[in-house]
């Protein structure tokens, strides 16, 4: 048995040093081999500190926000779901917004882990994607069906795996958090200075005002 | 007053769904202006001010009636009666799920549908409980004329456009697919001709109730955390839609946020200039697809 794993360790080697001429391919694979891995380690790591009993709102926010800064790509989840104003958009206006979309995700999330039971996340499979890979789950909650959740995830400049999208039954949250932005800047007049006015009053109302927890 | 204006309100409503059907695509953007284009398609929404009235006439009523309801429903009635009743009402359902998968052309899924009506009437105790899903792997899925539409497997590449969306009075988002959709349904139902209306009011009424209690919590957290909720609803709504009639196959095919250029120096970029190539040809390829 240890003979056999040794074997296979060297065997890894050398497969290893061959491969080293040609990084394209194997890059990609060891990629998208080790996309299941960085997930499974940072949802682990998400719920150990954000369901830890004890901790204030403000802690558990706190390290939320370390936890999506560490493992999605805001810059391009904040690019995306500006749409076409990005373009539009001022140096100034993309860094006040990618600041206040930030504080939107953490007001949104950090409470749910509030009441959330561990152990409930299942990684069934990873398939590649446009330019990156998917690893499928399914998540269980409290008092609701399993839910199927495909995370896309691709490599950043570093090589680091970034999360750019959760599709919870199909629906990518990427697109509705799009529609809404959009839509509220063309109510204002097409100005993305709406945007960031509506945004500072959601953020603030929400931090005022967490979800009533009704279970 | 309020029964006056309500009843206008379906007739308008009624009005729009027809004059959706025959001016698919009113109003347009023009060539000139292919990010309008594009937005356009992606919400697809050109009565959005009749649409945005009657979602606020809808949530009105769901606070008046519905909602308080379904708190009462889920908070006080069992659990274990909860879920006998929506097997129950699930389960009066599969005649015509299992019709449309033929239509469908999706035998696998038929057959599984007809076994589980099947077992679940009989074994179930007319569908309180589903034996199937438990104890047969037979998972629950449901299909409609809506879906059945969209695929159109007795004539592949004619099937009808989603039309413009709609929110119907009480029924909420939809489009004139899924409106025409929903009066089919009805019509192929068997229990709509068995049933004594009486009987048929309270199955409805059993199943908007079923359906929102156990939606209290998501619809919260939804409203809570959207900007505009109404938009935010009606992409939920045809994203989901889009799903279901793929059977929830090919999410890959989704457009998404792409990283390949990093913004570390995002000061020094000109403002103006486009610097997202990748988003660019997503909404060029959403834009020649939608064109086709």
């Amino acid at each position: 048995m240890v003979a056999r794993r040794l074997l296979l360790v060297v065997g890894f080697g050398l497969a290893f040093c061959i491969a080293g001429g040609l990084p394209q391919g194997s890059n990609a694979d060891a990629f998208s081999e080790s996309a299941k891995p960085f997930l499974e380690d940072l949802v682990d790591r998400a719920i150990n500190a954000l369901t830890e009993e004890g901790i204030s709102d403000q802690e558990r926010s706190d390290r939320f926000r370390g936890l999506f800064n560490e493992g999605f790509h805001i810059e391009a989840i904040g690019r995306f779901v500006l749409g076409r104003y990005w373009r539009a958009a001022t140096p100034e206006q993309r860094e006040e917004f990618l600041e206040l979309f930030e504080d939107l995700m953490v007001e949104t999330y950090a409470p749910r882990f509030k009441n959330y039971e561990v152990d409930s996340v299942r990684f069934t499979g990873t398939k590649p994607d446009q330019d990156g890979v998917i690893v499928s789950s399914i998540v269980s909650l409290p008092n609701s069906e399993p839910a199927k959740v495909d995370w896309r995830i691709r490599m950043d400049v570093h090589g680091n795996h970034r999360i750019v999208d959760l599709v919870i039954e199909g629906v990518s949250m990427a697109i509705a958090q799009r529609s809404d932005f959009t839509s509220v800047i063309q109510s204002r007049g097409g100005e993305v200075d709406g945007l960031l006015l509506a945004l500072r009053d959601k953020t603030e109302s929400m931090r005022v005002a967490p979800p009533t927890a009704s279970q | 007053m309020p029964i006056e204006i309500f009843r206008k309100t379906l007739i308008r409503a009624g009005t729009l769904v027809v004059a959706g059907m025959l001016a698919a695509c009113a109003a347009a953007p023009g060539p000139d202006d292919p990010d309008g284009l594009v937005a356009y398609y992606e919400t697809n929404d050109p009565y959005e001010p009749y649409n945005r009235y009657m979602f606020e006439v809808n949530l009105f009523l769901d606070e008046m009636l519905l909602r308080p309801l379904s708190h009462a429903y889920r908070d006080g009635m069992p659990e274990y009666v909860q879920d006998r009743v929506h097997n129950f009402l699930f389960n009066l359902r599969e005649p015509v799920t299992l019709v449309n998968n033929i239509m469908q052309g999706k035998g696998e899924r038929a057959w599984v549908t007809a076994q589980r009506f099947g077992i679940n009437s009989t074994l179930g105790i007319g569908g309180l409980w589903d034996q199937a899903d438990d104890n047969f792997d037979l998972p629950p899925h449901k299909e409609d004329f809506g879906q059945t539409l969209a695929v159109s497997a007795w004539q592949p590449g004619l099937a009808p456009e989603e039309g413009p969306y709609i929110v119907l009075p009480l029924f909420g988002p939809s489009n004139p697919r899924d409106a025409i959709g929903l009066g089919v349904d009805t019509l192929m139902d068997p229990l709509t001709y068995l049933l004594p209306t009486g009987a048929s009011f309270a199955r409805t009424g059993g199943e908007a109730l079923d359906k929102r209690s156990r939606n209290l919590d998501t619809l919260d957290e939804i409203e809570r955390t959207s900007v505009d909720f109404y938009a935010t609803i009606r992409s939920l709504y045809r994203q989901r839609r889009a799903d279901e009639i793929r059977d929830g196959e090919d999410s890959g095919n989704l457009p998404a946020p792409s990283i390949s250029i990093e913004f570390d120096n995002i000061d020094e970029q000109p403002s103006g200039v486009s610097t997202d190539p990748e988003i660019k040809s997503d909404d060029e390829d959403k834009l020649s697809e939608a064109q086709q």
